[in-house]
């Protein structure tokens, strides 16, 4: 197997998910952000987003705040440091493989 | 896959893409340039101009629910904040000095326009800072060019080119034109914010 199939296989399922990859790549650039964005960047049903963050947050990588504003929940969701570290070192892995894809040739 | 980098951009410059925030200001700026320009002598009724800003207060509060409620919240930085209070400040100062030099400096230029001309940079720079992305460098280039010609048109040798507005200053002229690229900047950040939206695409999903 060539190191660029190493590199891919090295990546981190629970980050490297399109859903969870926007929702953290979301949130490393705010202080935090509310359901409904979330929603809306990612197109993510409810059910499905909640699903999402849940995993993120079991994972330490996102920390969760409900919040009852007007007699409506309002959740907000914010990127731990973990989950800073985490997806910086994730798109280093992605440019690193986007090099080496560009770079690879199959052996004849 | 979908674009990280935009979907970085979208969410660190959320507050700027709510475009229809700006339109009410730039509608006041407007209103209120026009009806300074009927005046005769010193207005000793504010009643207008008073009227219309409060409309643009409830105005802009509507537009701010509307996008907490459709499109969801965002909070900034605290470092980001910091940086967007410091400019505001250096701005408004900036702005002031611009205002008098022109009322008593009679220049072949706007020193306001200039000063508009020059936000539109800082503000592109800025974003550059937050999340680097030139996905609205066309519209924002254009607001620029457009604000900066008319800050020195007389320079160029089109003189009074504000009577053809039918107003009375330059300075008129030149806030009716920043009037008008707010407007038009604010309806066209507002149909690209939610034209990008979704950015993870229905097949990006369907992978896991």
């Amino acid at each position: 197997m060539g190191s660029v199939f190493e590199e891919m296989a090295g990546l981190d399922r629970l980050i490297h998910e399109p859903s969870r990859l926007a929702i953290l790549t979301a949130l490393s650039t705010c202080q935090r952000a509310d359901f409904v964005f979330l929603q809306r960047i990612t197109g993510l049903t409810g059910g499905n987003l909640s699903s999402q963050i849940s995993k993120l947050a079991d994972a330490g990588l996102v920390s969760v705040e409900k919040k009852i504003i007007a007699k409506r929940s309002n959740t907000l969701v914010q990127i731990t440091p973990r989950g800073q570290e985490a997806i910086e070192q994730h798109w280093q892995q992605l440019e690193q493989l986007r090099k080496s894809a560009q770079e690879w040739k199959p052996k004849s | 896959m979908q674009n990280l980098d935009k979907t970085r951009f979208i969410a660190a410059n959320y507050s700027n893409l709510q475009g229809l925030k700006g339109v009410p200001m730039g509608l006041l700026l407007i209103t209120v340039v026009l009806w300074a320009n009927q005046l005769h002598g010193r207005a000793t009724d504010l009643s207008l101009p008073i009227l219309f800003g409060v409309v643009t207060i409830v105005v802009t509060f509507l537009i701010y629910r509307y996008y907490k409620s459709h499109f969801g919240k965002v909070e900034s930085t605290p470092k980001q904040k910091r940086v967007v209070f410091l400019l505001s400040i250096v701005g408004a100062l900036v702005a002031l000095g611009a205002f008098l030099g022109d009322n008593y400096l009679h220049l072949p230029l706007s020193l306001v326009g200039l000063v508009f001309a020059a936000t539109v940079v800082t503000e592109y720079l800025r974003m550059q800072w937050i999340a680097p992305g030139h996905y609205l460098l066309p519209a924002m280039l254009a607001c620029f060019v457009i604000i900066l010609l008319v800050s020195i048109l007389p320079l160029l040798g089109a003189g009074d080119w504000w009577k053809l507005l039918g107003l009375r200053e330059q300075m008129f002229g030149v806030l009716v034109v920043v009037g008008a690229v707010i407007v038009a900047y604010g309806l066209f950040g507002h149909w690209y914010f939610v034209h990008q939206l979704p950015l993870v695409t229905p097949e990006a999903k369907g992978e896991e």
